[in-house]
């Protein structure tokens, strides 16, 4: 079948109909233009829904522990922390301190995998490739030590109920304490980015504005909240792990824009690799781990910990069996989707990739089809992220001479 | 086989284009897969690419326990494919359902929905199987 | 056939009754040291003032809510089930006048004859949580929205929609269907504990069509 190529706005030419015309699929975001902007925005989501707080119901309490953990690959120890802490509050098991540190260094290692992942992919969203292929190659040594401690690159497993399953080792604190002194260098060379290059802060500044009130009213959370200047973080606020010891400092920033989310996260970034030092030095000694009956006593608790996007709070009913009664999760970007039509409404469409992906959300909400509503022409185009990803590159070379593709990385 | 068969079994077996498909996963594995692509593992030295469209892919890479929402989609998306092509699925729940067979918006594994050639097990499955698995199927390719 | 089967693993023997009562003693010393693990670190905890102070100034405000609500650490209070009338002034009070004015998340529960709605309110500055449980009868399950004074509650109320069959009066016009897929069967509901998965209709559920590239226009989907 021959590609259709249909102007937008009679600017940019972008291919359509690389999908079959009877592919019936429901689009993740409706974008409403007027012109290049884009003036409604509505977020469809739920593509991975699987039914995951109803499947808890009929597992026991360290089967759902393993579900728990694969809700997100990327902050699958934050839900474990979360779920691990509320099932033992309503035990009434204290877990060892040794064990909280523990995961508390988890908690920060995976907080800069995090970070490090979301760069490079927001790097390869405005077309800066170079910069996306540095962050990821720095990023294999967080999950080198990752796999080293917890045995597994990805959802660790490190967890579980009473406290954690390893324990550290002169070797992994020796590749924590290096890792450290390598960050610090890397870190340098991305916030003198970040904050000195002009072609970056064109493009990112201004971009998918949240005023701090507007921030607060949708109940933005992690760096999205911490980018408009609201002062929020679990493990400062409500200190969940080991972070009553180990303290946390907010990383505030007041430009309500992605530059600020950009800023943010680097910064936390910083701030997570002096907590890995600090714990590195000042881990006590003791046991990894209490034994937890199988029947849990019936009680309700709600618990939060920060991942790296944010609050993730659950709710926990138990009933004095064996299984929970009930296990609400949500997720940070959850709470995040509630700002992104505002944060897309006013802004250009080719604006739409980078303010989407500055919430951090799932890699796979990306991967699903844009409608996009002309009001003048009253036409309706269906894009896929890449086409729209594209677009977006080709719209800003255009218009204000922006191509990454020249930019050097010192 | 003619000598245009043959030139175009070389090319694909040198450089296939990957098209990458979440079927409705936790992201663990679509992060490895991404990752094969970076320096460390460096998929791209095999000539392998991946494509933003199924017309011209050549192997599709599913991860993900299959979901209601994303079914359908799937099916079109292999459709879309030219012949020959191939279905590799990566990571526990896209071979079976993994840990969240059973759950009531869960269809199963990829392979209840469209034929499976290869199966990456592993949760996740590391960047290395998933490379391990390409090159191997690029080798049946006679 | 039986050469191929492997060996069974040698039968145990029966334990002494010494060795009975030594598994009894030590199983039984263990968790004694649990206890009393768990009562010294109970012991050592801060009393939660800051907790205790705004339970009062609510209950001197709410009566109805004396003795009512627990803390059963800092950081955290948890009030008894309310009727739905008592909620929202309740939330206004403590949102405006207390600082609760984050809505963490919203959680629907099944318990047998009600359904329970518990709000989870926070207090970021000083870190509680509010946890309000409002319960209403199965068969009047219907609530208002609190999204006129808290905008980021959208997705939570769909969800009390889609899988509990909870009517939320006053949302937003027009929202999509969360988190069940389109087509899903307006009458099933996966959250209920009566759910049962063999009596749904599962080829209704499908994948909603896009309006095509070159043929109606203007038409809004969704």
């Amino acid at each position: 079948m021959m590609q259709k190529e249909v102007p937008i706005m009679g600017r940019v030419v972008v291919p359509i109909g690389t999908q079959h015309p009877a592919l019936k699929e429901p689009a993740s975001f409706i974008l409403t233009l007027e012109g290049e902007k884009v003036v409604s925005a509505k977020a469809k989501l739920g593509y991975n829904h699987r039914g995951i707080e109803k499947a808890c119901e009929n597992r026991s309490y360290i089967q759902s522990l393993y579900i728990v953990e694969r809700v997100c690959g990327i902050c699958s120890h934050a839900h474990s922390t979360v779920y691990c802490e509320a099932v033992e509050e309503l035990a009434g098991i204290e877990i060892p301190k040794r064990a909280k540190y523990l995961r508390t260094v988890v908690c920060e290692l995976e907080r800069l995998h995090s970070h490090l992942l979301w760069l490079g992919v927001a790097a390869h969203e405005i077309g800066f490739d170079t910069f996306f292929m540095y962050v990821w190659r720095d990023r294999e040594k967080v999950m080198d030590i990752l796999e080293n401690f917890c045995g597994n690159r990805v959802n660790y497993g490190i967890n579980t109920l009473g406290g954690v399953r390893r324990d550290l080792t002169p070797e992994i604190i020796e590749d924590i304490k290096n890792l450290c002194k390598l960050m610090d260098e890397r870190l340098k060379i991305y916030t003198d980015l970040a904050m000195g290059d002009a072609t970056l802060a064109g493009r990112l500044a201004k971009v998918g504005r949240l005023s701090k009130e507007t921030a607060i009213q949708y109940g933005a959370v992690g760096p999205v909240a911490r980018a408009s200047g609201v002062a929020i973080d679990v493990r400062v606020n409500d200190p969940f792990a080991a972070y009553d010891e180990v303290k946390a400092n907010i990383v505030v920033d007041d430009n309500c824009d992605v530059f600020g989310r950009v800023l943010v996260r680097v910064l936390e970034m910083v701030d997570s690799v002096r907590m890995l030092r600090f714990m590195m030095d000042n881990i006590p000694d003791g046991t990894i781990s209490v034994k937890v009956p199988r029947k849990i006593p019936a009680g309700e608790v709600a618990h939060r910990v920060e991942a790296p996007r944010g609050e993730d709070a659950y709710f926990l009913a138990s009933n004095g069996t064996e299984k929970p009664e009930r296990i609400r999760m949500r997720a940070p970007t959850e709470a995040n989707w509630h700002a992104i039509a505002h944060m897309l409404e006013g802004d250009y469409l080719a604006d739409s990739p980078i303010i989407i992906a500055a919430i951090d959300p799932c890699y796979s909400c990306t991967d699903r089809a844009i409608q996009i509503n002309d009001l003048n022409t009253g036409k309706q185009d269906i894009l896929n992220w890449q086409q729209l990803k594209q677009y977006s590159i080709n719209w800003h070379r255009e218009n204000n001479g922006i191509d990454f593709a020249k930019l050097k990385i010192k | 086989m003619s000598l245009d068969q043959k030139i175009i079994n070389w090319a694909r077996r040198k450089s296939p284009w990957i098209v990458h498909f979440n079927a409705g996963a936790c992201n663990g594995c679509d992060i490895e897969v991404i990752d094969a692509l970076t320096p460390r593992f460096d998929l791209e030295r095999f000539g392998i690419m991946q494509k933003g469209t199924p017309r011209h892919g050549d192997i599709l890479v599913v991860t993900g326990a299959v979901t209601m929402q994303t079914r359908d989609r799937l099916i079109r998306t292999y459709e879309q494919m030219p012949e020959p092509k191939f279905v590799v699925a990566i990571g526990a729940c896209a071979c079976t359902g993994g840990v969240f067979d059973g759950c009531y918006c869960v269809c199963g594994g990829v392979n209840e929905i469209i034929p499976v050639d290869a199966y990456i097990p592993g949760c996740a499955a590391r960047p290395e199987a998933i490379i391990d698995a390409v090159v191997k199927l690029l080798s049946t390719i006679k | 056939m039986e050469d191929n089967k492997a060996k069974a693993p040698a039968a145990k023997k029966p334990l002494t009754d010494a060795e009975k009562q030594a598994r009894i003693a030590a199983a039984l010393a263990a968790k004694a040291e649990r206890e009393a693990a768990a009562k010294a670190a109970e012991a050592s905890k801060p009393v939660p003032e800051i907790e205790l102070a705004i339970a009062n100034k609510i209950i001197a405000k709410f009566p109805f809510l004396k003795e009512r609500i627990r803390i059963p650490r800092e950081h955290r209070l948890y009030t008894d089930a309310i009727e739905r009338e008592q909620f929202r002034p309740l939330y206004e009070y403590v949102a405006d006048e207390l600082g609760f004015d984050f809505v963490s998340t919203i959680s629907g529960v099944d318990v047998g004859d009600d359904f329970q709605v518990i709000y989870h309110l926070s207090n970021n500055k000083n870190g509680s949580m509010f946890n309000v449980k409002v319960r209403m009868p199965k068969d009047d399950a219907v609530i208002e929205s609190i999204v006129d004074k808290f905008e980021g509650v959208t997705f939570y109320e769909r969800e009390l929609v889609d899988l509990f069959g909870i009517q939320v009066n006053n949302m937003p016009p027009g929202l999509p269907h969360y988190p069940l897929p389109d087509g899903w069967p307006a009458d099933q509901h996966p959250l209920r504990k009566d759910w049962d998965p063999s009596k749904m209709d599962w080829s209704v559920v499908k994948a909603e069509a896009v309006q095509q590239d070159d043929a109606k226009g203007g038409a809004n989907n969704g």
